[in-house]
């Protein structure tokens, strides 16, 4: 290789370099600013020019959280609960869905019936469905049922939008499990269910984390359905913090704190399940070695 | 230890029949080996006998006492897939003694057999591992194990040995059949690779579009097909055939000068209808000198052994060169070596019959 030639890939690494630094603050950056703007008081968070060093004051989580001075405060209840109501809703709605996904999955893998297609379609349309066009109707739906402003709703909702998902990447980490896995059980006397929950499922451990994951962070993020199905008490993170407003005006310390709190689990969860989820998102076709 | 009948059996999936009528005896202790080309019936075959397809009609014996509606489970049968099916999350001898958990054996009864049966496929330095850590060949070897531990009264193999490397391959091959032996276990193997068939077989059960072909001794079936499609799918290179053209005094061979004089044809021949030729390529020599009058076109070798090449009405044969020196010659046809088929039917056309 020619100096001018090392010369120049030296510059192209340079540039990709400086692209890629301007990309991580371009996407860091407001997320940075969010933390920062989280532990300001309300005086330094509209000091101009913007602060870079100042005390750190923990009053907006402590309100999210409903602990210290602001525990008792009624902004502090509501965003208190609201967290609580994610939380719930979230794992409720993801256990719920991952496990009717990994039976359904499981069938849709190994049997033939009648409309398999159909029902393979139309159970992923249901995540193809603008939530929007069907909000309305929903909503008198609830109202109907009494599940208006109610965590159960939330709950069924949750399970609703990740179902579908669920059963699809589900059946495609079953289709990676060798169908002779159950055969050489059945010949030897274990019933399918036996051979399903002992042997199949945890050839599908990382499956069916990795579908959790999704499911868990669909639901936490989910916006459409909670901000018109809720009022006041069911409300979730997401939906309170787009209202959050008190008796001064707008909380943005208390409003930034929710923000960062909203963020953690994702990353959490992505950090647990990050070995599956390319597998994941390939439907589970690369699971067969 | 069983013998085994199937009588009519049919296995039809919607409108695809997948098996057809197929009646065969394997006797006790026996190794039948099921070859044919992909998508023939032979797995469909297996899988019935195993339970794990239902038979359209027909029935299936074991030692004269109908099995069809016996669960898998219930017809003492122990099974090894293609492609292997350990359980990774279980140790190679938790894998082994899988098929006696559950019957409730005993501790020591267990431990016994795993005994015995690691001793017989050398499996001692394995049995605390994960299938994830043993080569593919070695992780076949368990399944065999698995298979062979509950002493089953029928040992059904699909393709066992077909994803395994071609070095590893020989020598399983080898060990299996010796195992069979040892064991005396009836057993019924399916393959698509003739080779194997013909190493390992005591019968060869030939099946194609859902059809038994032919069922013979891997010699006979070689040396006597009974049909074109038999001795072309049996030995490598393939049987080559020839299109018999009737003429004055004989058959000619396609559109080559040579013709077939009665006496070198089986008696009646000639009155029959359209007549193909089948000779294997180690009955076409080469000689110096005198002969058909069939040129050679172009000659290869494959290590020790040459081969060379001719045309017939275009089609291109192939034939052993057996000459100790290599070296110009012409074709000639070994007598006993020529084998003739109803062009309509594909059928042999034995002396008897003609």
């Amino acid at each position: 290789m020619s100096a001018s030639n090392t010369g120049s890939a030296r510059i192209t690494r340079w540039v990709l370099f400086g692209l890629l630094v301007l990309y991580t603050i371009y996407n860091l950056g407001p997320i940075l600013w969010l933390v920062i703007s989280s532990l300001k008081s309300r005086a330094d968070l509209f000091a101009m020019p913007p602060k870079l060093v100042f005390t750190p004051d923990f009053s907006g989580y402590q309100s999210v959280f409903g602990i210290g001075a602001a525990k008792d405060s009624a902004a502090s209840i509501g965003v208190f609960r609201s967290l609580i109501t994610s939380v719930l809703v979230s794992t409720i709605g993801t256990s719920v869905a991952v496990m009717l996904g990994t039976l359904a999955g499981y069938v849709c893998s190994r049997f033939d019936f009648r409309g398999k297609g159909d029902f393979m379609f139309f159970v992923l349309s249901t995540r193809m469905l603008p939530p929007v066009a069907v909000l309305v109707f929903y909503h008198m739906m609830f109202a109907q049922l009494g599940l208006a402003d109610t965590r159960i709703g939330l709950i069924l909702i949750a399970v609703f939008i990740n179902v579908g998902l669920a059963t699809w990447i589900m059946k495609g980490f079953f289709d990676g499990v060798p169908r002779e896995v159950e055969q050489i059980a059945i010949v030897n006397g274990y019933s399918r269910m036996y051979a399903f929950r002992k042997l199949v499922l945890p050839m599908v451990k990382g499956g069916i984390a990795a579908t959790a994951g999704f499911c868990f962070i669909f639901s936490w993020n989910e916006y459409a359905f909670a901000s018109i199905l809720t009022t006041t008490k069911a409300q979730t993170l997401p939906v309170k913090i787009s209202t959050a407003s008190g008796a001064t005006g707008i909380e943005w310390t208390q409003i930034c704190a929710a923000g960062v709190v909203l963020i953690v689990p994702v990353l959490i969860f992505f950090w647990l399940i990050r070995k599956h989820l390319l597998m994941g998102m390939t439907f589970g076709v690369l699971g067969r070695k | 230890m069983a013998r085994i009948d199937l009588k009519d059996l049919t296995i039809r999936f919607g409108g695809f029949t997948a098996v057809d009528n197929v009646n065969l005896t394997v006797n006790d202790g026996e190794f039948a080996v099921y070859l044919g080309p992909s998508g023939c019936g032979k797995t469909t075959t297996l899988r019935a006998i195993a339970g794990l397809e239902q038979a359209t009609s027909g029935d299936i014996l074991f030692d004269g006492k109908r099995v069809n509606d016996l669960k898998p489970s219930e017809r003492n049968i122990a099974m090894v897939f293609q492609f292997v099916s350990l359980y990774p999350n279980l140790s190679i001898a938790e894998n082994i003694i899988f098929p006696l958990k559950a019957r409730g054996m005993a501790k020591a009864e267990i431990a016994r057999k795993l005994d015995w049966v690691t001793g017989v496929f050398k499996l001692g330095d394995e049995l605390k591992r994960r299938p994830a850590a043993l080569p593919p060949g070695a992780r076949q070897k368990v399944a065999l194990a698995r298979a062979v531990i509950r002493d089953p009264a029928v040992l059904l193999l699909d393709e066992p040995l077909s994803a395994i490397d071609e070095q590893f391959r020989e020598e399983m091959r080898w060990e299996l059949g010796h195992l069979q032996r040892e064991l005396g276990v009836t057993t019924i193997y399916v393959t698509h690779d003739q080779r194997e068939a013909m190493s390992l077989a005591d019968r060869i059960v030939l099946m194609n579009h859902s059809k038994i072909v032919q069922v013979a001794e891997p010699d006979r079936i070689f040396f006597q097909p009974s049909s074109v499609f038999a001795g072309q799918f049996i030995g490598s290179p393939s049987m080559n055939l020839i299109d018999l053209v009737p003429v004055a005094g004989g058959l000619r061979l396609g559109d080559s000068p040579v013709v077939l004089s009665q006496s070198e044809l089986p008696p009646g021949i000639t009155a029959r209808g359209a007549v193909k030729l089948g000779i294997r390529p180690r009955d076409l020599r080469l000689v110096s000198g005198e002969g058909h009058a069939l040129a050679v076109e172009d000659t290869f070798s494959v290590g020790r052994e040459r081969f060379f090449t001719f045309t017939v009405s275009d089609q291109i044969l192939q034939g052993t060169d057996h000459r100790t020196q290599p070296g110009a010659g012409s074709v000639t046809l070994v007598p006993e070596g020529m084998m003739f088929f109803d062009a309509e039917t594909g059928l042999r056309i034995t002396e008897a019959a003609a």
